[in-house]
């Protein structure tokens, strides 16, 4: 028995299918890890957001088009130059707005100045969490949830981006293994923390991090992305 | 009278064909001139065309240098704010003595979640995921048992007792229980933290557990100083366009660095560094940041399609 694709989205999306070929997909693993492929597909999907083309936008775009038809592929250069400026402008945004953790895990918390705070987006409420990891009397208990919600959402564009393998100066290189290094240690932090107890603050603390460095990372992996010539 | 209405005929006829010539003819220059104008003009459009792509793609490497080093900087303020738990005299390098897996952890029922997989981690690179739940690993159950069956170590505890157990580069065999609730076996092989991690136990009076952990990235040069390595270029070899230089892996040298001492040159394809063979250009970056200073380095390449070992010996702004 051999599934067609009609039958692993109906598997993925829970509607009923023919038994045996539903046992045929389970004692498959090729056909499992397809389903779930599958499933991640329409999650990355799902994650996109929504947007109405504004009234008029074609007859704009053609416009533009038309005016800058002459020149060549430069407006490719131009949208990945317009890609890698937002990167750098969040990569400014995410400088300034980087958290400090206690030098001390066991000192007592001091004041920071509103700029070196850190708003995160709660994905499963869309309302926007206050990151101050230094102040723990505002580290509230959603605060936790929504930087490992957040960073579960970095892991998955992490995932999507890798799967592309440009070419890479040395520079860069060193760049993204530095970021992926460091990350790699606070990831054995955490899970040292959960197991050795250390206070749900200073765990905060940490994701806080480790979401400050996906994003660079991400960041810098999409502008490697990008092309630069053709 | 006839032979002058003749000839008048003739001199109006050749008159007439001398005026249709010079027209035919002033037309004829003036389409010329006008193709020529035409081609000057797309030729300049051509050139600032040109002009203006090598401009956006200057823009576009700034760019990207500007936003390295912004990320860069997160790095680097991050380790300077994660400093150390525990202050104390006795520090020894764990990195070479603990085996990682490369996810957090997260206590659940069954076993641990994965919360987070390490980037380019061994969980990473096994295809684990956020979400998938640890259930055994290397056959030991870890269930939390702690309220129902009387054990004493969470899920995660369990975990590390298991890895303490296991070297850097052995295999680990996990049972994994994915979102949907299908289960599958995954191995997945080990790795030793980065070479310029160090991990410190606790000192007393502090706290127990209160691990140290510092970080100096991949070498050296990877914040401050100059980079020997950072003007080469390189990227994967897949199995198609290795057939071109005779080998169906390794890291192509799109273009070789600067500097003499390493020996590369474009079209090089580099096989393994110091025995390790290196999947991608970071991962490259990571073995090349784990020798020191002058440190004596082989470097295993293909050349016009035969294989042929560098004897480099690292320059003194090297990493390390």
């Amino acid at each position: 028995m051999h599934p067609r694709t009609e039958d692993l989205l109906s598997v993925r999306d829970g509607e009923p299918v023919d038994a045996e070929v539903r046992a045929a997909i389970k004692g498959d693993a090729a056909h499992s890890r397809e389903v779930e492929r599958l499933g991640e597909t329409r999650h990355a999907l799902q994650e996109l957001p929504e947007l109405a083309a504004p009234d008029g936008i074609w007859a704009r775009i053609e416009a533009v088009e038309r005016e800058t038809r002459p020149r060549g592929h430069s407006w490719r250069l131009r949208a990945a130059g317009v890609g890698v400026a937002a990167a750098v402008a969040v990569a400014a945004v995410l400088l300034v707005g980087i958290p400090s953790r206690p030098r001390n895990g066991f000192e007592q918390p001091r004041e920071v100045a509103p700029g070196l705070q850190t708003t995160v987006i709660d994905s499963t409420t869309g309302s926007p969490t206050l990151f101050d990891p230094l102040v723990s009397g505002q580290v509230t208990a959603a605060s936790y949830p929504a930087l490992v919600q957040e960073s579960a959402r970095l892991d998955r564009m992490l995932r999507r981006l890798s799967y592309q393998r440009p070419m890479m100066s040395g520079e860069t290189a060193t760049t993204i293994a530095g970021l992926e290094d460091r990350i790699a240690l606070i990831d054995e932090q955490l899970t040292y923390s959960n197991a050795r107890g250390v206070p749900q603050p200073e765990r905060t603390a940490l994701w806080g991090e480790r979401v400050e460095l996906m994003n660079a990372l991400v960041h810098v992996r999409y502008a490697q992305a990008q092309p630069t010539g053709f | 009278m006839r032979n002058r209405i003749k000839t008048i005929g003739v001199t109006a006829l050749l008159l007439g064909f001398a005026s249709a010539s010079a027209l035919a003819q002033g037309t004829g220059d003036k389409q010329q001139q006008q193709k020529q104008q035409a081609q000057q003009q797309a030729q300049k459009e051509a050139a600032d065309a040109a002009r203006e792509e090598q401009s956006v793609e200057r823009d576009l490497e700034r760019a990207r240098r500007d936003l390295e080093q912004a990320a860069r900087e997160v790095a680097r303020l991050s380790s300077e704010a994660a400093q150390p738990f525990v202050r104390g005299a006795r520090n020894f390098r764990y990195f070479g003595q603990r085996a990682m897996l490369g996810f957090v952890t997260e206590d659940v029922e069954r076993g641990v979640r994965v919360a987070s997989v390490t980037p380019n981690g061994p969980a990473a690179e096994a295809g684990l995921k956020v979400g998938d739940t640890i259930t055994e690993i290397e056959g030991a159950h870890l269930a939390d048992t702690r309220t129902t069956g009387g054990g004493k170590q969470s899920p995660t505890e369990l975990l590390l007792a298991q890895m303490a157990n296991i070297d850097p580069g052995e295999p680990v065999k996990l049972r994994v229980l994915n979102e949907a609730g299908a289960e599958r076996d995954v191995t997945v092989k080990t790795r030793s933290m980065s070479a310029n991690v160090w991990i410190t136990p606790p000192t007393p009076p502090n706290p127990p557990g209160a691990y140290n952990f510092t970080f100096r990235g991949p070498g050296n040069y990877w914040v401050f100083g100059s980079n020997p390595w950072a003007d080469i270029q390189l990227v994967a070899l897949t199995p198609g366009l290795g057939t071109y230089f005779g080998t169906s892996k390794g890291l192509l040298v799109v273009r070789a660095p600067e500097n003499a001492a390493l020996q590369l040159k474009d079209g090089d394809v580099i096989l393994d560094i110091g025995g390790r063979e290196p999947s991608s250009p970071e991962h490259a970056i990571r073995i090349l940041g784990s020798f020191q200073k002058g440190e004596p380095l082989k470097i295993a390449i293909m050349r016009n399609k035969a294989k042929q070992t560098l004897d480099v010996k690292l320059p003194s702004d090297s990493p390390g």
